[in-house]
């Protein structure tokens, strides 16, 4: 009876994270949380232009394209480039706080250097990297190599862990992003360099 | 049997399962009772309804599920459209700097940090092949740039009987499909915690 309630479990959260989700192996669009926007408040930044955002070396342009989770299920990338993701990404923290302006002076570019997802049997690993650089009138006030990472519980079953490893993926885009926008040494070169 | 092989056979089972779940043939799904719609005499009168910048997020065991987010975004904003608490919602910031985030977190029943947010335990009477998956709906306000926040929390379950001899959970309502089940739940969890947000006497300040 027990191990008959624990596969029903497993098959049932299974099944229901796939019928809420749709279809696991995609990325939905990003979106900026409270906690990111009140920690960008404090840096008072000024409004800016989200403008190129490429692989960096050492990742391809195919590895930007797309991932592989379990060795077999390919994750694509969302618009075709991981890099675009985290371009939507910072711009869709900007535009909540009010301060994203594609005409304005200030502009971030970003080159993604690193992105990798593992989901292991036992504890899922992802990380993410980028070389991020903030121009004004094509001179460059700040440039600067950040990265996040995070770790988690993978499960048995291919059906519970890829899920997993998807979620825990996304979630560094945002991580990462918060982590540009609230750097105080963006800050810093934004006050060294008024208009 | 080896645990090899044990592992591939509760796999295939668990898969063959999962996907019968998935396509609705053998799934009946109840929504818990613990929390109910509200009736408008139910519901915290807010004087001066303020508009608010809506952000949402659908975790899955605290990670952000950006595919589920997507699809339950608008009718979580339905759901704080209908409150009434605030005058207008959107995902662009509001003038005074008001912020609501809704956060729903899809954990399981068994998890420890969930079970204790019960006066009643919800897997009470699950047995064979019905199972549950908890909700946990977070709402946390800021009035304003320099405003404290202010954070409620709600708990909500999804049941799942798999099966001709399933057992049916006790204190829960039948519904038709999982989508019924998800925009019920949804529309109970985001209801009760706005309420709860609006009598909050901080919330008016």
């Amino acid at each position: 009876m027990r191990r008959g309630y624990a596969i029903a479990r497993l098959a049932a959260v299974a099944g229901l994270s796939l019928a809420v989700m749709g279809c696991a192996a995609k990325i939905g669009a990003p979106q900026a949380n409270l906690d990111g926007i009140e920690a960008m408040r404090q840096q008072s930044l000024p409004p800016m232009a989200v403008g190129i955002f490429a692989p960096g070396a050492p990742l391809t342009a195919s590895d930007d394209r797309s991932t592989t989770i379990r060795a077999i299920n390919t994750l694509a990338a969302p618009g075709g480039s991981f890099s675009g993701y985290l371009k939507d990404t910072v711009a869709a923290d900007l535009r909540a706080m009010g301060r994203l302006d594609p005409n304005a002076p200030l502009v971030l570019d970003g080159l993604l250097t690193r992105r990798e997802v593992d989901s292991s049997i036992g504890t899922g690993h992802s990380a993410l990297a980028a070389h991020f650089t903030l121009r004004r009138a094509d001179a460059v006030v700040y440039a600067k190599d950040l990265s996040v990472e995070t770790s988690w519980d993978s499960s048995f079953l291919g059906a519970v862990a890829i899920p997993d490893a998807i979620n825990n993926f996304t979630g560094l885009f945002d991580k990462l992003a918060v982590k540009l926008l609230t750097d105080p040494d963006l800050k810093a070169a934004v006050d060294a360099h008024p208009q | 049997m080896s645990s090899y092989r044990y592992g591939l056979k509760m796999l295939a089972r668990a898969c063959a399962v999962g996907f019968l779940s998935v396509l609705g043939a053998c799934g009946t799904f109840y929504v818990d009772n613990n929390l109910h719609d509200l009736a408008p005499s139910e519901r915290a009168a807010v004087a001066n309804p303020k508009p608010v910048q809506l952000l949402f997020d659908f975790q899955t065991k605290g990670a952000s599920n950006s595919r589920a987010r997507d699809q339950l975004t608008a009718p979580v904003t339905q759901a704080v459209q209908d409150s009434a608490v605030f005058s207008a919602v959107s995902a662009a910031p509001a003038p005074s700097g008001a912020i609501l985030q809704v956060t729903i977190n899809n954990v399981p029943l068994t998890d420890d940090a969930f079970a204790r947010g019960f006066a009643v335990g919800f897997t009470f009477g699950l047995v064979g092949t019905t199972v549950g998956d908890g909700y946990v709906c977070t709402a946390e306000y800021v009035g304003g740039t320099d405003a404290a926040k202010i954070t409620k929390v709600e708990r909500d379950a999804i049941y799942t009987s798999l099966g001709a001899t399933a057992s049916t959970p006790q204190h829960a309502t039948k519904v038709k499909s999982l989508d019924e089940a998800v925009h019920l739940m949804v529309h109970k969890c985001v209801g009760n915690v706005l309420n709860d947000l609006a009598r909050d006497p901080a919330f008016a300040k």
